[in-house]
């Protein structure tokens, strides 16, 4: 595993504020010369800010019971959150790289098309959210790709575990 | 050696590709939610309706339309769905247990793998009269 693959692993992680002090030291410093890295990390932190935002998008919570949203909002830890969603990216329709064009159309992804993905792990106790995690349980989802003016979601139902792919036109309610 | 290569090669992509590619058959529920009072729910589709109904704001659940049909690598399953749109679900591979499908829709494209005879994939929120559709794809 090169430098690059391995700094570009902790990305995530980096942006979750779960990096020991030494790593961010190191993290920060090939960050200075790699531009791949550094397009990655301004992706993830827009990613973030997006989904902490959706939380309080009232069309996209409001299919959800309250008392759903408040579980959510109470026991979601952002580092699976963040994992999770990147693995998605990173799937993503025509599975692009971090080579220029790839970079190309992750930039053109985030930044231009109103795009909201996340996992909510619906009513779950924080214990249990691991099993939830694609990979695991009778369906994957491995890519969602919305077109303009609607946003999707990902929600795994809190009794069966279902996955359920939530799409909202942008700017309703 | 060239030829040994070339086998195991083959063989890998095997589980996932035209070998094992056939017909899948499909089944397709959809259902209109809405929040009306009193809370109906369809028989047929209570054990599936469950989980929506302790998770979602919405209390009644009607079964509009159910559709069974197939689809292969060279032919997808399209239906038109209530509220004039299409749903349409695309074969990208199979084997025994397992198939991987795209499924398109309004508003949303996306890729799944989901097991034959097990648990749908699900698709909700397109608006339908005063509430949402929430369409369910059953691999068999
Ligand atoms: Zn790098």
């Amino acid at each position: 595993m090169t430098s690059h693959c391995r700094h570009q692993r902790s990305l995530s992680t980096y942006v979750d504020g779960e990096l020991k002090a030494s790593q961010v030291r190191q993290l920060e410093a090939h960050l200075t010369g790699c531009d791949d890295c550094r397009l990655e990390l301004a992706n993830l932190q827009n990613l973030q800010g997006v989904l902490r935002r959706g939380l309080q998008d009232p069309a996209v919570a409001a299919p959800l019971w309250p008392g759903v949203r408040a579980r959510i909002e109470a026991g979601r830890p952002p580092g699976l959150l963040t994992t999770w969603v990147r693995r998605i990216w990173e799937a993503g329709w025509e599975r692009p790289r971090l080579s220029l064009a790839g970079a190309a159309v992750m930039a053109f992804l985030i930044l231009s098309v109103p795009y909201l993905l996340w996992e909510l792990p619906v009513a779950k106790p924080p214990g249990q959210l691991l099993s939830v995690e694609p990979g695991q349980g009778d369906v994957v989802v491995e890519a969602v790709e919305t077109e303009p003016g609607f946003r999707a979601m990902v929600l795994t139902t809190s009794e069966r575990g279902l996955k359920v792919i939530w799409v909202v036109p942008q700017g309703r309610i | 050696m060239k030829r040994a290569l070339l086998t195991a090669f083959v063989f890998l992509l095997l589980p996932l590709s035209s070998v094992y590619a056939q017909t899948v058959p499909l089944e397709v529920w959809v259902i209109g939610a809405s929040r009306e009072p009193g809370g109906r729910i369809d028989p047929e589709i209570l054990s599936l309706v469950q989980d929506f109904k302790r998770d979602f704001a919405y209390t009644s659940f009607e079964l509009l339309q159910k559709r069974t049909g197939q689809v292969d690598q060279q032919r997808p399953f399209r239906t038109p769905i209530p509220g004039g749109r299409d749903l349409n679900v695309a074969l990208v591979g199979a084997d025994q247990k397992r198939v991987e499908l795209k499924v398109t829709t309004s508003g949303v494209k996306t890729r799944v793998r989901i097991h034959r005879g097990g648990s749908p994939f699900v698709v909700g929120g397109p608006a339908y009269r005063d509430g949402v559709l929430i369409i369910a794809i059953f691999a068999r």
